[in-house]
């Protein structure tokens, strides 16, 4: 089979960039991973752990970076500006003239974080105490403190679902089905390091879908008393002592609801980056309704994209978790390696 | 006698029309409200009345607005109004020097020529000929350019016209055949019995061998006096109403007597009835480019003229005031679909308001009324407070916690009279304060503090107490090389006139572009609390459209003055910064103190409208 | 009169099959983007008249859309028509059509 060798471009070297490689290798093809950041990890690399077992993600990332070797090259800092193909050749051209060719191009780029500021009444930006999940798991990592502003530990704590997501208003109708659990994870490991602090969610539909996840809200419940009222934040303002004022509509109890918070927390949605614009509009990938990539076939076909050669795998198709993102990288990897079966027969037949 | 039956028809359709006219006016004047009617009284032996009619002359018969719009749309109207006029006027002095009377009964100067069948050639007679002659190829000029305008509406600026009902379609038939008719009458008597000048004599000879006969003779005359007769009494009832109604409008307004009085009075009726439905508004209006048509205020006047008043044609209205802008006639439009919309029927209770506490308990100098609009845009509120601090201003947030709502959405939607508990408690807030200035950051607000509130404070949109702030030196700001676009708000620029304020204080922060529809030629950014009708998808379409129309190439940041305009330009979700004015200083101020988080002015790449 | 020192409690069970559901739908047809709501509460979250008084427009039409309708005209008196639940509504609701649509429908009635 070795002869069959093929070179494979990855762009992103994000989980799912890095296990279609691990897999891509394994079936003995040269693999060219294309990362944008200095490093590969894509937003695990800032993770803290990850539901529903909360192990941590710095532990599962060391796993998956530590196989990168053989055939397998990590170009990092890339900023890609042209793809172009002629006949079954790929050529993906970045940093300024640089060229790398392939048969195959997974593109891997994953989604973006909901920019929390278009947002604009709920204040991020704009009030001090007003953070993103992303940013309170850099609290939970060590690279900020677990505090307000002005340096105080926050005794009540508000998180906000569905911030960039299922929201006509900011573009995005789509759920993130992501945002629920994190939420619900990360007011866990507040509780853990800040017992005294009242934690309080405010959602719309808590969506609990996967396995266990639905145990983390009865723990969440049980053993750490947080409170959830059901109804969308639709404003805050600032107190003069930089803490919060939320006003929502507590919908359940049937009345507006003014509370208190020291720290409020963005669940932010996952919204398509401006890679998915590019290759929608340049190399005419189609893009679904909420901006990400739609695979030739929902159900049977998760990984083909009309342009042949072109194959998608992870979040950048629509929010995933971690462990779906991983099995699609597989699956397109697989899905790559018949692709590239299929042309080495057409050529030998020619 | 002068006398022949075939004037009865232009003297019965003129009868007609005066005893109709009168009626109208007199109902309309009696609905006048007291201010207004004091008005008229007060200012008739006035100069005013000077004004009115040099208004009448330069605007109803000279056509002055419509020229500036278009040239060759001007001249039409002109030739056929102004034409009009001199034939008339100069028909009474030419039926002076001939029988030396000036009793003669009204149609004898109409109809002259059919008179002076036996008349000499005296030198004045024939000059007289000549100007007549002349007059009526000029009015004639303008029908064969009206007739030329129906179906090439583009030459005349105008990409959309108004569909007409069929009594307007009959009356401007029959006005395109008024003069046609009247040169064939002039022109076979001239071939019968001579006289005539170069256009009359010259169609008489040419008609002279097969056309000219008694028989013809006294039939064209009947068909031009039927004409004219039909003209007459088709006009009270089609929108050629607006000739004799613009000309009451003029003088009103001269008068001083069109202050709007919030429902359908005489002024409102002298209004509708001065529009001609011309359609030159039409194209001006954003609601078309969301294929809503038939909505327009020509069509709102003329279904409330023919009260046939739907739903639709008085709700589904931004309110934006760009037609307003463009009629020629200046008939306020958003005036008169208030009137129209206004609603005493709708039940609002609003006797929760009697709980809300206006006490104060500080005594600030400067009240900051906020906004509904603006706690949904923080941004703005906080770099008020930053820019209140920042010139050290005894200042009070007023509706910090809970907010009474301004009142002018409800007064918008009809519900004026119902409006009035929020406006009390409102007044009652802002007059305990003591404070001497009222400062809101919401054009919607300032509007009607400043023009309906009738308050004893000073009344202030944040972009005219900024620009005075940084005037009087109390706000150290310095000049940056940001590329900034100026979006004027309906309700600041058009609606309130204040255009000069926001530019000057951008003009000492950035460099200010000015996109080609500015000022009251603005668009509306499409969220209009005036509307209550259009889908969501549709504001975000307008607002889409408006953004890549005000938005040069290479600029970044559009910055605007109003809490709605930025919501809604933000909703489109278009890669571009959208700031208020507020924001543009308060950054300005905190340069280089404060840089940990600025919520503005983040690098993009490329704007992609 | 007797009395029983009690009242009889009143039944809060919402009678669907009884409740007369023409005004909901004529709401409905003039304002079909009713029909996304999806209960999220920003609308009466943002409100300030709800605020300062019992109005909530987000109970108040789902009441009228259960046949509820029975206080509808003094609530839907309540609004301010000031327009914020429009700028919330994640859904795109045209809330302030709604309440227009609820007073023609109730001046019909």
């Amino acid at each position: 089979m070795r002869a069959l060798k093929k070179e494979v471009v990855i762009i992103g070297g994000g989980p799912a960039g890095l296990e279609a490689a691990d897999s891509l290798n394994k079936l003995g093809h040269a693999v060219t991973i294309l990362e944008k950041e200095g490093k590969p990890g894509g937003k695990l690399s800032n993770w803290h752990k990850l539901f529903p077992d909360n192990v941590s993600a710095d532990g599962i990332l060391k796993q998956m970076v530590h196989k990168i070797s053989g055939d397998i090259q990590l170009i990092t800092n890339v900023k890609i500006t042209k793809i172009s193909r002629e006949g079954t050749k790929h050529s993906v051209w970045f940093n300024e003239g640089k060229c790398i060719q392939a048969e195959a191009v997974l593109v891997a780029v994953g989604f973006d974080l909901f920019n929390a500021s278009l947002k604009e009444e709920y204040g991020y930006g704009i009030y001090d105490n007003v953070i993103t999940s992303a940013e309170l798991e850099s609290m939970f990592t060590g690279q900020k403190s677990l505090a307000t502003v002005t340096g105080k530990t926050p005794e009540r704590i508000a998180f906000i679902h569905c911030v960039g997501s299922r929201d006509e208003k900011v573009g995005f109708r789509h759920c993130s089905s992501m945002c629920c659990v994190t939420g619900v994870k990360q007011a866990i490991e507040i509780k853990k390091r800040l017992p005294a602090a009242e934690v309080m969610m405010f959602y719309m539909d808590l969506r609990m879908h996967g396995r266990f996840y639905e145990d983390l809200y009865l723990e969440a419940q049980e053993k750490h008393h947080i409170q959830f009222i059901r109804g969308r934040l639709s404003e805050s303002s600032e107190n003069p002592d930089g803490s919060l004022l939320l006003k929502a509509d507590d919908t359940l109890a049937g009345s507006p609801i003014k509370v208190k918070a020291d720290l409020m927390v963005l669940l932010l949605g996952f919204v398509p980056t401006d890679f998915h614009r590019k290759m929608g509009e340049e190399f005419g990938v189609e893009i679904g309704s909420d901006g990400f990539f739609s695979p030739c076939d929902a159900h049977l076909d998760t990984n083909s994209v009309k342009t042949n050669g072109i194959f998608v795998a992870g979040a950048c198709t629509g929010a995933k978790s971690l462990e779906y993102t991983l099995a699609d990288a597989r699956s397109a990897s697989l899905k790559i390696h018949e692709f590239l079966l299929q042309t080495t027969s057409a050529n030998i037949l020619n | 006698m002068k006398f022949n039956l075939f004037v009865l028809p232009f003297t019965i359709g003129l009868l007609v029309l005066f005893s109709i006219l009168t009626a109208k006016y007199i109902r309309w004047f009696l609905s006048l409200s007291t201010d207004q009617r004091d008005a008229v009284i007060k200012n008739f032996f006035t100069l005013k009345t000077l004004s009115g009619l040099r208004e009448i002359f330069l605007e109803s018969l000279l056509h002055r607005n419509i020229s500036r719009k278009n040239r060759l749309l001007g001249y039409m109207h002109m030739s056929l109004a102004f034409g009009w006029f001199l034939l008339i006027i100069v028909g009474h002095f030419e039926s002076y020097s001939y029988f030396k009377t000036a009793l003669e009964p009204p149609y004898i100067p109409i109809f002259l020529r059919y008179f002076q069948q036996d008349s000499l050639a005296d030198p004045l007679q024939v000059i007289y000929w000549f100007v007549m002659d002349l007059i009526l190829l000029f009015v004639l000029s303008g029908v064969a350019l009206a007739w030329y305008k129906r179906h090439n509406r583009k030459h005349f600026g105008m990409k959309k016209t108004t569909r007409h009902l069929p009594a307007d379609r009959i009356a401007l038939s029959v006005l395109w055949f008024i003069f046609p008719l009247r040169l064939l009458a002039e022109s076979i008597t001239s071939a019968i019995y001579g006289g005539g000048s170069f256009l009359t004599s010259g169609l008489g000879s040419l008609l002279e061998n097969n056309i000219a006969s008694d028989l013809s003779f006294i039939a064209s005359w009947w068909a031009y006096s039927i004409s004219l007769g039909l003209f007459f009494v088709f006009l009270p009832f089609s929108r050629y109403m607006h000739i004799p109604t613009e000309l009451v409008l003029i003088m009103l307004r001269n008068w001083g007597a069109t202050k709007y009085t919030g429902k359908i009075d005489g002024i409102t009726q002298f209004e509708v009835h001065s529009c001609s439905s011309c359609g030159i508004c039409l194209d001006s209006c954003q609601l078309l480019e969301l294929g809503h048509a038939n909505i327009q205020s020509p069509y709102l006047f003329r279904n409330f003229r023919g009260n046939k008043l739907s739903d639709t044609v008085v709700q589904n209205c931004l309110m934006c005031g760009r037609c307003e802008t463009t009629c020629v006639v200046g008939i306020k439009t958003n005036s008169v679909r208030r009137a129209i919309r206004q609603n005493s029927d709708v039940e609002v209770n609003h006797d929760y308001l009697r709980h809300v506490d206006t006490s104060f308990n500080s005594s600030p100098d400067v009240l900051y009324f906020a906004g509904c609009m603006t706690h949904l845009t923080p941004g703005i509120k906080k770099s008020m407070q930053a820019i209140f601090k920042a010139a050290k201003i005894n200042y009070a947030l007023v509706d910090e916690d809970q907010n009474i709502c301004c009142g002018r959405p409800m007064m918008l939607s009809g519900l004026a009279e119902q409006s009035l508990a929020m406006v009390n408690k409102n007044k009652e807030l802002f007059e305990n304060s003591g404070a001497q200035t009222l400062v809101t950051s919401c054009p919607i607000c300032y509007k009607v503090f400043r023009d309906e509130y009738n308050l004893n404070i000073e009344v202030l949109h944040h972009t005219q107490y900024i620009d005075r702030l940084m005037k009087e030196g109390k706000l150290a700001l310095a000049k940056s090389e940001e590329q900034v676009v100026y979006h004027d708000p309906c309700e600041l620029g058009r609606n309130s006139g204040v255009y000069d304020e926001p530019r000057r204080v951008i003009a000492a922060l950035a460099n200010l572009s000015e996109s080609p529809a500015n000022r009251e030629k603005a668009w509306c950014c499409g969220g209009s609390i005036a509307n209550a009708m259009l889908t969501s998808l549709e504001k975000k379409e307008l607002a889409i459209s408006a953004l890549g129309k005000i938005v040069p190439k290479n600029t970044m940041t559009l910055v605007t003055a109003c809490p709605l305009c930025k919501k809604t330009f933000a909703s489109t979700g278009k890669h571009i910064n959208i700031v208020d004015i507020a924001e543009l200083v308060a950054v300005n101020l905190s340069a280089g103190k404060d840089k940990r988080r600025i919520w503005m002015f983040e690098k993009i790449e490329s704007a992609s409208i | 009169m007797n009395s029983f020192g009690f009242e009889i409690q009143k039944d809060n069970t919402i009678e669907y099959d009884k409740n007369d559901l023409s005004l909901a739908a004529f709401v409905l047809r003039h304002e079909p983007s009713l029909y996304n709501c999806i209960q999220c509460g920003s609308c009466s979250g943002t409100c300030p008249a709800s605020a300062i008084s019992s109005y909530q427009f987000r109970k108040m039409q789902l009441l009228m859309r259960r046949g509820e309708t029975k206080h509808l005209r003094e609530d839907v008196a309540h609004c301010m028509l000031c327009g914020k639940c429009i700028l919330v509504c994640p859904r795109g609701v045209n809330t302030r059509n709604v309440i227009r649509q609820i007073r023609i429908a109730l001046n019909m009635n």
